[in-house]
């Protein structure tokens, strides 16, 4: 009883902190919205790439290139620029994504089978680049291979006195050529792409940005979970720095009581921020949580143990409220960081990724991704939930050890 | 300056450098995070930059059909030796093994549809490639189009669209041989032209030598000339997230600085002060002047450890100091602020934990975001609503290789948010100190 009522004061003393409500709820709330904002884009708008284009040749050939590239569904054209100067001009200020100059000699060299490729202009390193990049090149692939489709054809016309009567072999190219690039309307092979998936993804109207916040939501939820930590393991900091700990000590509760009773408020505190972050999730940014509660259930209350038991140890070792604001930060940054919450870990080099997983965040994260996005459920989760059960032993038996030396 | 000036602000920079929790938050924090970021993608080690990161790709080739002799002469694509291939499905398998892609692909052959779409139900494989029984008949012009089927992990984007990018490389370059062949033989036929087997032979010897074409002779590849700066990608980043780290931080030095005001008046100190011929300005002088100090010591240090540690490249340097003048001076005035609002440092503490990091955060999202190319305009507007989302244009506009004129203008608002910040900062101290 008396753990409880420890418990119940210090939860008191958190409702009462303003602090605690911005770490607790608002900033995650805001970030959530922010970096889905920011990674899921404008979904009003044309989400296609855009390709600052400058074609300077005036033949046919330069425009089945430019029609090849208006049919892509990865790439917007703009053709704003007058000079290669000014296209530069436009990928430097990132106004585009990347930069394409056809040259003027384009249809004739290719029609001679003269080397000539057109120039592609992106900054160094950026994944747009990277994207739209993959895209020309799959356009000057199809169109080069059309050009040559047809002079084959041409050329081995002519080798068979084959061309028809009163055709000219400019004329018989450019049918030849018209054929081809019908052709690659449907080619014999093609890729499609499905998903290991047993959740359907929602519609764009019922969920924008659904992907983003499949991402941000468990990840800011994760990181300011231990945000949250600085109010509750204030107390315990206070407490030291008041001698009303010592004070409590010298009363008939034993000091794992002490502890058990302000690890409680913890646990209950970030389990009660995870629960709105997460009714939040599900009403407001329809991420599917619910849709496994069991799994969800046993995710959240696992994070909620590791968490109330870092808050635990950050409490014991700090000695003032500054300390634990320190104690809190840090590994907030460096557990988000690692654990993949600002940038997923599939884009980060395989030794970081063998590192991430001995992070609990990574753990946290992966766990909600099997719910909202692989469509597993409590079964998948079971591995997530037993390393953070493990976290938060460890972490409570450390600072009941702390506790004792102290 | 006065004496007394001086003494006060060297006073309050010793408390600033002798603190732990300060020292964290002025160097080590910014410092770590860069560091982890840079292990994260990859290191500076490599000149290229980015090392791509490997996606585990399992095959299924459950192509049914066979190549009839002419094809299976053709000697190698890419580098890869597809002699003796029964089928172009064992071909396709062949070459996504190819020692080129061994660094973005670690490639697994399954027997089965079922067992590769398990290997990443089960998370063993990130993507699963199954080449369908019809795709050499399809590819030979004698069935209905195939379709490869690529497989993924939902949780994954970047992988799969790199081994989806070289999947749809290898099979338009399939493509192009079956389109090329059906196209002459189609328009002889229209024209008339009887079409012998050695004809046959001879068009697809023709599409077939030139299959494998690389693509550095598709595009010319270059970086715009107007790029300045680092064309290291991982040096960008780095640039991207210790700016950012070193604008958060900044203005947590600064509200850090002027608490001693806070600090002082809970100890008593400042009113033992007040009874010695002390003036409010010379004191409030002091510790502003301290907060100044103490910011250009983490600044400069900040700049010149990133140049010498991750190699960033900051700009030439009368941007940068341009740049970095406007964040000492806006950091300090809005600690100033900040402090004036306050009336302990219990209320500090939530105020500069709560607002400051999200002020900071919002600042900062450009360089959340920096390479999502799916970022909105109005992101950028949303960060300069705030003062350290000037900040972080100051030093992203020297980074990009920016003037001074250029920095001309985001100065000219930093110094506004000063000025603004240190006139009501200074009034409402004034007006505490009188009381």
């Amino acid at each position: 009883m008396r753990v409880i009522d420890l418990a119940l004061k210090d939860l008191r003393q958190l409702a009462r902190d303003r602090q605690t409500f911005i770490f607790l709820l608002v900033m995650p709330i805001v970030f959530t919205l922010l970096f889905g904002f920011a990674f899921g884009g404008n979904q009003t708008a044309d989400p296609r790439l855009p390709l600052g284009l400058l074609n300077q040749d005036e033949d046919d050939l330069g425009q089945h290139l430019v029609a090849l590239l208006e049919d892509s569904a990865v790439v917007r054209l703009q053709m704003e620029a007058d000079s290669p100067a000014e296209l530069e001009r436009l990928v430097a200020d990132e106004t585009v994504a990347a930069g394409l100059v056809i040259p003027a000699s384009y249809s004739e060299q290719l029609r001679r089978s003269e080397p000539v490729a057109p120039t592609f202009m992106a900054l160094s390193g950026g994944s747009a680049g990277f994207t739209v990049q993959t895209e020309v090149e799959t356009a000057v692939f199809r169109l080069t291979s059309a050009v040559q489709a047809a002079r084959i054809t041409v050329e081995t016309a002519a080798q068979q006195n084959a061309l028809p009567g009163g055709v000219t072999e400019a004329a018989y190219f450019d049918d030849a050529l018209t054929r081809a690039l019908a052709a690659w309307d449907a080619p014999p092979v093609q890729v499609v792409h499905t998903n290991a998936n047993a959740l359907p993804v929602p519609a764009e109207e019922d969920s924008p940005n659904y992907s983003a916040y499949a991402h941000t939501s468990p990840g800011m939820m994760a990181q300011f979970a231990i945000a949250g930590l600085i109010g509750a393991a204030g107390i315990l900091a206070l407490e030291k720095k008041s001698r009303c700990l010592q004070r409590l000590v010298t009363t008939n509760m034993s000091p794992g009581q002490i502890l058990v009773g302000h690890y409680l408020a913890m646990f209950v505190m970030i389990l009660l921020q995870m629960a709105i972050l997460i009714l939040f999730g599900q009403l407001a940014l329809r991420l599917p949580y619910f849709s496994q509660p069991w799994a969800t259930l046993l995710v959240t209350v696992t994070a909620a143990l590791f968490c109330a038991g870092l808050g635990l140890l950050i409490g014991v070792v700090a000695r003032d409220e500054e300390q634990v604001i320190v104690l809190a930060l840090v590994p907030m940054f460096v557990l988000a960081g690692l654990g993949g919450a600002w940038v997923p870990l599939e884009v980060t080099p395989a030794a970081f990724q063998r590192i991430a997983m001995f992070t609990p965040l990574a753990w946290v994260i992966d766990g909600y991704k099997d719910i909202l996005v692989r469509g597993l459920g409590l079964e998948a989760v079971t591995t997530a939930a037993a390393v953070l059960l493990a976290y938060a032993a460890g972490l409570f038996g450390l600072a009941v050890w702390r506790f004792r030396l102290d | 300056m006065t004496m007394k000036t001086w003494d006060i602000a060297i006073k309050d920079m010793r408390l600033s450098f002798r603190s732990r929790s300060a020292i964290i938050f002025m160097f080590v924090v910014p410092i770590l995070v860069t560091t982890l970021f840079a292990f994260m993608f990859g290191g500076l080690d490599d000149e290229e930059g980015f090392t791509l990161p490997q996606t585990a790709v399992v095959v299924a080739n459950l192509d049914e059909g066979e190549l009839p002799g002419l094809a299976t002469e053709t000697p190698a694509y890419l580098g890869v030796d597809l002699a003796g291939v029964h089928s172009l499905g064992e071909a396709m398998a062949r070459l996504l093994q190819a020692d080129a892609l061994r660094e973005v692909m670690q490639v697994t052959l399954m027997d089965s549809a079922a067992a590769a779409r398990a290997a990443v139900d089960n998370q063993a494989a990130g993507v699963a490639v199954i080449i369908p029984a019809n795709f050499t008949a399809a590819l030979l012009g004698m069935g209905q189009a195939a379709e490869v089927e690529l497989y993924q992990d939902p949780t994954l984007t970047f992988g799969p669209n790199v081994v989806s990018s070289v999947v749809g490389r290898f099979l338009d370059s399939f493509s192009a041989a079956t389109i090329g062949v059906g196209v002459t033989l189609e328009q002889l036929t229209a024209g008339g032209a009887a079409i012998s087997p050695e004809m046959v032979q001879a068009v697809v010897g023709q599409f077939t030598a030139g299959m494998g074409q690389s693509s550095a002779t598709l595009l010319t590849v270059q970086a715009p000339t107007g790029q300045t700066g680092d064309t290291n990608p991982v040096a960008q980043i780095l640039a991207q997230i210790l700016g950012g780290m070193l604008v958060f931080y900044a203005f947590f030095t600064g509200a850090n600085v002027m608490q001693s005001i806070l600090t002082e008046e809970e100890k008593g100190t400042l009113q033992r002060l007040f009874t010695t011929p002390t003036s409010h300005l010379a004191l409030l002088g002091g510790k502003f002047s301290a907060a100044l100090i103490v910011l250009v010591v983490q600044v400069t240090l900040l700049l010149v450890f990133g140049r010498l540690v991750f190699a960033i490249h900051w700009g030439r340097w009368l941007p940068v100091a341009l740049a970095a003048v406007g964040l000492i001076l806006v950091a300090a005035t809005a600690g100033l602020f900040l402090v004036s609002l306050m009336k302990s440092t219990r209320q500090a503490g939530a105020m500069f934990g709560g607002l400051l990091t999200l002020t900071g955060m919002v600042g900062m999202m450009s360089v959340f975001t920096g390479g999502s190319p799916y970022t909105p305009a109005a992101l950028d507007i949303i960060s300069l609503l705030v003062p350290q989302g000037w900040a972080v244009r100051g030093l992203r506009l020297a980074m990009e290789g920016g003037g001074a004129a250029d920095l001309l203008l985001n100065l000219l608002a930093l110094l506004l948010w000063s000025g603004v910040f240190f006139a009501i900062g200074q009034r409402r101290i004034q007006r505490r100190f009188a009381r």
